[in-house]
């Protein structure tokens, strides 16, 4: 009995979509009120949901940016690491050439020694300018901070040089 | 209405689309999938991230779109799935989140959600009742909230729903009648949902 004064389960979900059980609302008062709720929940529904979506320019420019750069070719991102992880491995040898080299000839001469004077040594500053004449001549940007770290090696060895002859 | 942009460049020749090309696919198609999944999980942060998934995994499995469903069904569908895996963990902290939202955003979302004209009591209690809706259909099972939010929140028809869902169109329609009847009877309400406000 209660089913002729109710829309039944079918019926609500063919409201939502635009559907309106019209013989039955034409029919049954409560089933058209029961039907403009219906109607009206979803109404509601999907304005919440849209109002909240609803968002600024950039926040969809920052989303694809990120989307962006995670599909990245995997490919790019491993030669600038290789790129990187060259150049560190390449500085870290040159820092243990420069540290192991001038030892023996340190001891003949005096015990204690500054880090400038290390860098007095011949081969040291032939290694130097050797790895400062590399990265020169193709430099990618990832090297740039050896690079830097390399001048200052550099500048620090001549000043030293400049200091003794001085 | 898809572009034929997103025909060629997903349907034909897959293998050779670049992020560039897809970037177009993206832009057409953010809004929609970010939609559908705040609707399913309610927390924008996590509807973003999961937007980003959502249209990363698309491109990575680009090759397996055969141009059966459209391109926003397929999406919908990778959407749907990511939805669930984090659903599965996080649903204990749905209305934790619901309502941490700034005030504003509130107050924002209830003067969009409620009638404009209405008085103010009766806009707290359509949403007072909006948020019970929200609280039943979170509890529902997943099928049937998956079910119930495309066809109330994106008007999705249900062969739509089915091939998003990759269920047959009786199943949904079996979900669909459960948690229609599952709102309708925990609203309490004789005759549905918005009549309540009329009755007190």
């Amino acid at each position: 009995m209660d089913q002729l004064h109710r829309l039944n389960e079918d019926e609500i979900a063919g409201a939502l979509s635009g559907k309106p059980a019209e013989e039955r609302i034409a029919d049954c008062p409560s089933c058209g009120e029961e039907f403009a709720a219906w109607t009206e929940l979803g109404r509601r529904l999907r304005q919440e949901v849209a109002a909240r979506a609803d968002l600024p320019a950039h926040f969809w420019a920052q989303q694809r940016a990120r989307i962006r750069e995670r599909l990245a070719p995997r490919t790019t991102r491993l030669r600038w690491a290789t790129v990187t992880i060259c150049a560190l491995v390449l500085l870290a040898f040159g820092m243990v050439q420069r540290g192991a080299a001038p030892r023996g000839e340190d001891a003949q001469t005096t015990p204690a020694v500054s880090a400038s004077r290390v860098a007095q040594v011949d081969p040291d500053d032939a290694l130097l300018q050797d790895v400062h004449a590399s990265l020169q001549r193709e430099l990618p940007v990832p090297l740039a901070p050896a690079a830097v770290l390399v001048e200052e090696l550099a500048s620090a060895s001549n000043q030293a040089q400049q200091a003794k002859e001085n | 209405m898809e572009s034929t942009l997103e025909i060629s460049a997903i349907g034909g020749a897959a293998a050779e689309v670049t992020p560039l090309d897809f970037d177009q696919v993206v832009r057409e198609h953010q809004r929609r999938i970010y939609r559908v999944l705040l609707g399913l999980v309610r927390d924008p942060d996590l509807a973003n991230n999961l937007t980003q998934d959502c249209f990363v995994r698309a491109y990575q499995k680009r090759d397996s779109f055969r141009g059966e469903s459209s391109v926003s069904t397929w999406l919908i569908s990778i959407a749907i799935n990511l939805a669930r895996d984090h659903g599965r963990n996080r649903r204990a902290g749905f209305w934790r989140r619901l309502f941490s939202v700034p005030a504003e955003e509130t107050e924002a979302a209830l003067e969009t959600a409620a009638d404009l004209g209405a008085s103010a009591e009766r806009q707290l209690i359509a949403r007072q009742e909006l948020d019970r809706v929200w609280e039943i259909v979170d509890e529902l099972p997943e099928r049937q909230r998956e079910v119930f939010l495309l066809r109330f929140a994106e008007e999705m028809p249900l062969e739509e729903i089915a091939r998003a869902l990759g269920r047959e169109l009786g199943t949904v329609k079996a979900h669909l009648f459960r948690a229609v009847s599952t709102v309708r009877k925990r609203m309490r309400y004789p005759y549905g949902p918005a009549a309540s406000t009329e009755r007190g």
